[in-house]
C-alpha cells in the first residue's frame, strides 16, 4: 500500500538528515528551508491563524530535530515533518474551547494566493480569494485534504501517509470536501453554512 | 434529463473514481448530475491554482534559535560519546596490532606512573597544604573557579557553532 512512498527513487534529504543527526545544525537548517513552506502552509490552513501557524510550524521543526534519530530515512522527510505538524495542529484545535469564527475574517487576506506569476488576471485572483475564503470555512479535515492534494500536489498515498489513513479513502474524502466547498461557494455572500 | 432518480452524490463520486457504474451512466444522460460534475471539474482547476502562503521572513532564523536553545537529545550525546570511545579503542587496537612491543612499553609506562604516583600523591597533598597556608580559602576558590571555568569553556568550544557564527 505504501510502495510509492517507500520506493521514492530520490532521497535528497538523506545526507542532510545524516549530518543533522550528528548535530550539524547547518544541515538541519537546510532541511527546514526545504520544507518550511508546505509545513507552514498546512499549519495555516488547519489553524486559520497566522501567529499560531508560525508557532506550531516552529514547534514542528523543533520536535523533528529532537526526534531525528527515530526518523526512517527511507521515507520522505517532508511527509514525516508534515505528519508532525498535522498532529500538533490537531492537538491545538482540540484544545481550542472557544469558537474561532471571528478569526476567519483576517484569513481572507492571509490566505490570498501568493502565486508570483505576472499574468494572473485580477478576476482569477478574486475567484481564488473567494475560493480560499470558502475553504477557510470548512472543517479541519476537509481543509487538510484539499490543501495537501490541490495546493501541495501530493498523491493520495502521500496524503494517506501524512494523515495516517488508508490511501483508498483519500479520493472519497476529497470528493466530500469538494462537494462541501461547492455548496459553500453557492451560498449567498455573508451566509456561512 | 434522465428519467431515473438521481443517485446520491457519494454513489456518483464512487462511480467517477471507479470510472464506471450505474451512477456514472446516469450522470452522462442527466443534466443536473452532469452540471454537478462539471462544477467539480471547474473547482478542481481553481483549487490547483491556489498556492501555499510564504512563512514569515524570519521563520527559519526563529526555528534555528529554538533548536540552538533546545538541549541536545540524550541519545545523540550517548551516540557521540560511545563513538569517540569506540574510535579510540579501535585506534589503540590498530597501533597494538602493528607493533606488539608497544604493549610492553605501555606496561612499563603504566608501572612507572604507578610508582611515580605513589610519590606524587603525598607531594600533591603537601602542595595543597602549602597553597592553603599561603592563600587560604580565597586562593583555593579562585583556582577552582579557573579550573571549572576552563572546563566549561572547553565543553562549549567542542559543541556546534551557534547560529550567529553561521
Amino acid at each position: 500500500m505504501m510502495m510509492a512512498v517507500d520506493d521514492a527513487p530520490a532521497l535528497p534529504w538523506r545526507d542532510e538528515v545524516a549530518a543533522a543527526r550528528k548535530g550539524n545544525r547547518h544541515a538541519f537548517e537546510a532541511l527546514v528551508r526545504g520544507v518550511q513552506r508546505p509545513v507552514y502552509g498546512l499549519c495555516l490552513r488547519l489553524l486559520a491563524n497566522d501567529a499560531e501557524a508560525a508557532e506550531v510550524a516552529q514547534e514542528t521543526f523543533l520536535r523533528a530535530y529532537q526526534a531525528l534519530d527515530r526518523f526512517d530515512e527511507a521515507r520522505p522527510f517532508e511527509l514525516w515533518v508534515l505528519a508532525i505538524a498535522r498532529n500538533l495542529c490537531l492537538d491545538l484545535l482540540r484544545r481550542r474551547t472557544r469558537a474561532r469564527t471571528e478569526d476567519l475574517e483576517p484569513m481572507k487576506e492571509l490566505l490570498a494566493s501568493q502565486a508570483p506569476s505576472q499574468e494572473d488576471a485580477a478576476v482569477a485572483r478574486e475567484e481564488r480569494l473567494s475560493l480560499e475564503q470558502a475553504m477557510a470555512t470548512l472543517g479541519a479535515e476537509d481543509r487538510e485534504v484539499l490543501a495537501l492534494y490541490y495546493v501541495q500536489r501530493r498523491t493520495t498515498k502521500e496524503i494517506a501517509a501524512v494523515m495516517g489513513v488508508a490511501p483508498g479513502t483519500i479520493m472519497a474524502r476529497l470528493f466530500r470536501a469538494r462537494e462541501k466547498l461547492r455548496r459553500r461557494m453557492q451560498q449567498p455572500e455573508g451566509e456561512s453554512r | 434529463m434522465s428519467a431515473q432518480r438521481c443517485p446520491e452524490l457519494d454513489e456518483l463520486f464512487d462511480a467517477v473514481v471507479a470510472g464506471s457504474g450505474d451512477a456514472l451512466e446516469h450522470a452522462l444522460g442527466c443534466e443536473a448530475c452532469s452540471a454537478v460534475l462539471e462544477e467539480h471539474r471547474q473547482m478542481e482547476k481553481d483549487l490547483y491554482r491556489v498556492v501555499d502562503p510564504l512563512p514569515p521572513p524570519d521563520f527559519v532564523q526563529s526555528v534555528m534559535t529554538r533548536v540552538a536553545e533546545a538541549p541536545v537529545p540524550l541519545r545523540r550525546e550517548l551516540t557521540a560519546g560511545f563513538g569517540i570511545l569506540g574510535g579510540s579503542a579501535a585506534l589503540a587496537g590498530l597501533v597494538l596490532a602493528r607493533d606488539p612491543q608497544v604493549l610492553d612499553r605501555v606496561g612499563l609506562a603504566f608501572a612507572r606512573v604507578l610508582v611515580d604516583g605513589q610519590a606524587f600523591v603525598p607531594r600533591l597533598l603537601s602542595a595543597l597544604v602549602t597553597v592553603w597556608d599561603a592563600a587560604g580559602f580565597v586562593g583555593i576558590a579562585a583556582c577552582s573557579t579557573l579550573l571549572f571555568g576552563s572546563l566549561f569553556g572547553l565543553k562549549r568550544l567542542s559543541g556546534e557553532p551557534t547560529i550567529s557564527e553561521a
